[in-house]
């Protein structure tokens, strides 16, 4: 149980809630005012002393489960919650370090005292939601929503839960700490393909993610890139059977930033073999490897390489261009790729999914 | 997934603050002595009980607070733990072997003031660490569960192993001093003044500590391809179930009813009768949690855990470490992995007067292990509960598949 289905998407974003529009500016955190008004967005009271991010992934859940089918698909006890976060609660801890380090820990708050653990961050959104199945934080330095949904198979197929949020979260860096990060949330509502169909919840995208390290200290020597190569090769015909070019063929290049919708036609293959690619790399020979690795893919639309934010701190682009890919529906299938320097590597296969009330809606149609 | 495929543990690591190793720890399971608290050299640690169990530092050259101490702690509990199994880093299959290590911190010193550098650096790449440095191509994952982290981390390399996407998990979990971490426990007035001492009456908080804990986790196929399963010598044990669950509740209380960690706990057991021969509890030391465990250990395994009836020992490990969060749960496998081999549970470090609202067994003299499972139990900050069995005769007829799936 390897695929999983997207039943709904909510995203979060300084740059409007619209997941193409919030995907364009990559996680990149507000200029400057309020955007986000959690009276507003979530209710007049009680929400004033969670952490902004705390706030956001609320939201952003809301929206993904509006009108309820999802959280009534399957018991409290079944529903699973993977939270994914790199600096989501950076200024509040920072904050807390210095009340620590300057004024004593008498002066902290303790609404906010909790949150030093980073998994707190996602405690409101399961009670809220009665996530009860589990709640898991994968952390992991930029890569984390793609890893969490590797995880997330896993726990379906375990029978941990029968269905999840993937939620990420971030906010940015506190400028005296070098500034930069994300800001936002995205939640994507998932269930197994079946179990959305058996309760007749229309499903327009799949999604199957696979995770993998390449060490870097491995990358500095010819044996360890080869065996890079073979990896990700490998990796690739699993999520894209069919994709990787005959040897003497050349891939569609390109590297145009922000979102593209061409669908262009692709010589000669299966339809598994399309593919639009979201590029999430840095300049590091991990990103070099999987650079190489796609380079021998079919691509219908260029690469896209995501360039924002400039310092790569937080889950959120990856996270944000997984929810754009999984609202294009021009029926071709997305690529999602994310690595680091530190060898963290995540690819994301979302494929479009023909749904059967469709299906027999065009059938009656045809009769 | 395949739930018929047996999960078993072939290696340990630990790092305490009793030193280095497994054998280390073990030998002050069977001392049960009792350890003061140190006071860790950081002049900005403004707070009441500046209290923690710290890694003594001599054998470990350049281990300071600058330095990256949990990534640290991982690396040399990993080292033992696949010496252990019996594995040369270098001869694993690479492409089949993964990382995942939970930490409620990451490396916490390299965003605290005067520990780290000016810029803000993400802390959870404790994974990453580690799997550079074994030079391993499978997945590597940071999990984030606070202070039940590492049996998270185990929960996520059993279903690895059984989704037959890894052969051998390097997983556990390794945590370090944090100013932060700290001082909130300090601001929530869970800090003990003397040390870490789980159902005493008068007990007052936990005090937190440093360590790891790493095991080797494969498929017991792997395993018995390699050999390591024909020496009968009873050190390879069988990982039986890993349950987890959420309250969903308060960020920090526990759900009153404990539904919740009762559900955990059954479904790491599997199908009843839920025997055990010793139970290494979460046993914090704050007041609560303490009385509603022993309730909940009563309502699962029966009156047998306060020593009238089918008398389960408890081994309460933190009262011999402190609590080491992300850790802590990875530890008390380790404890576990030792008790099953040993055959025997280690007298308790004395309890000066036991509350009677914890009604557990915590023998003070050392008494043979009956049942050979073990539970380990973890809970931490958002409800996020988890309960560990491991049992001993892996690979043989014992196995109950499906217990977990």
């Amino acid at each position: 149980m390897r695929e999983i289905a997207v039943t709904g998407v909510g995203v979060v974003s300084p740059w409007g809630d619209e997941p193409a529009a919030a995907a364009a500016y990559g996680g990149l955190p507000a200029g400057g005012g309020e955007w986000f008004d959690h009276r507003v967005r979530l209710g007049a009271r009680g929400y004033k002393y969670l952490p902004a991010a705390a706030q956001y992934v609320l939201a952003a859940a809301r929206a993904a489960v509006a009108g309820g089918a999802w959280a009534d698909a399957v018991p409290a006890d079944r529903r699973g919650l993977l939270l994914a976060t790199n600096a989501g609660l950076a200024g509040v801890y920072d904050a807390m370090d210095a009340t620590v380090a300057e004024r004593g820990a008498d002066g902290l708050s303790p609404a906010l005292a909790p949150y030093f653990a980073a998994n707190v961050l996602g405690n409101r959104l399961a009670a809220e939601l009665s996530l009860h199945g589990f709640a898991l934080t994968v952390a992991t330095a930029r890569t984390a929503a793609l890893d969490a949904l590797s995880t997330g198979a896993s726990a379906l197929a375990a029978g941990r839960c029968g269905a999840l949020l993937l939620a990420a979260a971030e906010e940015p860096v506190p400028a005296p700490r070098g500034g930069g990060g994300e800001q936002g949330a995205v939640v994507l509502a998932l269930e197994p393909l079946t179990a959305a169909r058996a309760r007749g919840a229309a499903v327009h995208t799949t999604l199957r993610a696979r995770s993998v390290f390449l060490p870097p200290g491995a990358l500095a020597r010819p044996e360890g890139r080869e065996r890079a190569a073979r990896v990700l090769d490998r990796v690739l015909e699993e999520l894209v059977p069919g994709a990787r070019l005959h040897e003497g063929a050349s891939a569609v290049a390109g590297e145009g930033p922000g979102v593209s919708g061409d669908t262009g036609q692709v010589p000669g293959g299966p339809v598994s073999s399309v593919l639009g690619v979201h590029l999430d790399l840095d300049t590091s020979p991990v990103s070099e490897a999987v650079a190489g690795a796609l380079a021998g893919v079919r691509t219908r639309v260029g690469a896209e390489q995501d360039e924002l934010p400039p310092r790569r701190i937080g889950c959120l682009g990856p996270a944000l261009a997984l929810a754009h890919a999984v609202t294009v529906r021009d029926g071709g299938q997305r690529l999602v790729v994310s690595a680091t320097g530190a060898g963290q590597v995540a690819f994301v296969r979302v494929s479009p999914v023909q749904d059967r009330l469709t299906q027999e809606l065009q059938h009656a149609e045809v009769a | 997934m395949n739930a018929e495929v047996e999960v078993v543990v072939t290696g340990v690591g630990a790092v305490t603050c009793h030193g280095v190793g497994a054998g280390e720890l073990w030998r002050a399971m069977t001392a049960a002595g009792t350890r003061l608290p140190d006071r860790p050299a950081d002049p900005l640690a403004l707070m009441d009980l500046p209290l923690i169990n710290l890694v003594p530092d001599l054998d470990l050259p350049g281990l300071d607070l600058t330095s990256e101490r949990a990534t640290r702690f991982a690396s040399l509990a990993a080292a033992e733990a696949l010496a252990d199994a019996g594995l040369d880093a270098g001869a694993l299959d690479a492409v089949r072997s993964a990382v995942v290590l939970g930490s409620c911190m990451g490396e916490p010193g390299v965003n605290e003031r005067g520990r780290g550098g000016a810029r803000w650096e993400p802390p959870f790449r404790l994974a990453s660490a580690l799997a550079d440095e074994l030079g391993l191509f499978g997945t590597a994952v940071d999990v984030a569960n606070a202070c039940a982290a590492g049996a998270y981390a185990l929960g996520v390399a059993m279903d690895l192993v059984r989704a037959g996407e890894a052969d051998v998990v390097i997983a556990g979990g390794s945590d370090a001093y944090s100013r932060v971490a700290l001082g909130c426990f300090n601001r929530l007035g869970a800090v003990d003044p003397e040390r870490c001492r789980p159902f005493e009456s008068d007990r007052a908080g936990t005090v937190f500590a440093e360590g790891a804990g790493v095991l080797v986790v494969e498929s017991a196929a792997h395993a018995r391809a390699r050999g390591a399963l024909d020496l009968g010598d009873g050190r390879v044990l069988s990982l039986g179930g890993v349950g987890w669950s959420c309250d969903g509740d308060h960020p920090t209380a526990p759900r009153e009813d404990g539904e919740q960690i009762v559900r955990a706990m059954r479904r790491a057991l599997g199908e009843p009768p839920y025997d055990v021969g010793c139970v290494v509890p979460h046993g914090t030391g704050t007041r609560l949690n303490d009385v509603l465990e022993s309730r909940l250990l009563r309502r699962v395994l029966g009156a047998g855990t306060d020593g009238r009836a089918g008398r389960v020992p408890l081994y309460s490990l933190k009262a011999l470490l402190g609590h080491a969060g992300g850790a802590s749960a990875a530890l008390g496998v380790v404890a576990g992995a030792l008790i099953l081999r040993h055959g025997v549970v280690p007298g308790n470090v004395p309890v000066k007067e036991q509350d009677p609202e914890c009604e557990v067994w915590l023998p003070e003299g050392a008494v043979p292990l009956g049942v050979r499972r073990v539970l380990v139990n973890a809970y931490g900050f958002g409800g996020n509960n988890a309960s560990v069995v491991l049992a001993a005769e892996a690979g043989g007829s014992s196995f109950v598949g499906g217990s977990d799936a």
